[in-house]
């Protein structure tokens, strides 16, 4: 399974990634529901013309990137799962509100 | 607890999940890994020294890299150092900043890289702004990127 840089940009922004455009980088850094923080949860996206299609090997880095399996990051994309349930699974893995 | 000390420094010894895939199947060394405390070189601008399991302190000539069983300290922050399909991998417990490539040396130049695209999104953001776990990331990248 592939994804084009605008699917996958799409999905992040709705899923409540903050995107940023560097000179050779897409960075989407992911905020909390509750507060809107800046969380430590983010991935990077390369521009150019060797990036037309995310596979599998660059699909497989971006789930390690924002802490989920690769079915839950095609879900991430295709919208099947949304932004309550990412944010369920960072909180599940201590990765935010791990003060609480 | 008794803990064996390493026999040997190969490099099965002394690299991250390569080595576990080795002493796994190995009864009499499976509880030798955990208590390997091997710092090697895995730079050529960083030395390592190799400690026994007394917990002596480990030093480096730049303070910076220090490898330690699975795990890589930089600048005192722990990261996990694993490999998956050929590909050594460097991640931390509760960031997303991570370093892919062949070896260690590669994927610790493109985990810096990733830091340098980050950091002025954490750097210049105000604490208020960024949950616990990203001033922790933003710390850690002032000082690595320092």
């Amino acid at each position: 399974m592939s994804f084009s840089p605008a699917q996958i940009r799409s999905a992040l922004t709705l899923k409540g990634f903050e995107e940023k455009n560097g000179s050779n980088h897409d960075k989407f850094f992911y905020h909390t529901i509750e507060d809107g923080k800046k969380t430590a949860v983010f991935t990077i996206l390369s521009r150019g013309s060797s990036y037309k299609d995310y596979g599998d090997s660059l699909l497989g880095k971006m789930s390690k990137m924002l802490r989920i399996s690769r079915p839950q990051l095609n879900n991430l994309i295709s919208c099947s799962m949304n932004r309550q349930e990412y944010e369920q699974e960072l909180i599940q893995k201590k990765l935010i509100y791990n003060n609480r | 607890m008794t803990r064996d000390t390493p026999t040997s420094n190969t490099a099965s010894h002394r690299f991250g999940v390569s080595k576990q895939k080795h002493l796994t199947g190995t009864p009499s060394m499976k509880y030798v890994f955990p208590a390997i405390l091997a710092v090697c070189m895995v730079s050529p601008d960083v030395s390592y020294a190799l400690p026994d399991n007394g917990g002596r302190n480990i030093t480096s000539s730049s303070g910076k890299y220090f490898l330690i069983g699975n795990e890589i300290k930089i600048n005192g922050e722990s990261f996990y150092v694993t490999m998956e399909d050929n590909l050594t991998i460097i991640s931390h417990p509760k960031w997303s900043i991570m370093g892919f490539g062949e070896d260690l040396r590669i994927a610790k130049m493109d985990l810096k890289e990733s830091a340098e695209i980050i950091a002025p999104d954490y750097i210049y953001a105000s604490d208020s702004d960024l949950t616990p776990e990203a001033i922790g990331l933003k710390e850690f990248l002032i000082k690595f990127l320092g």
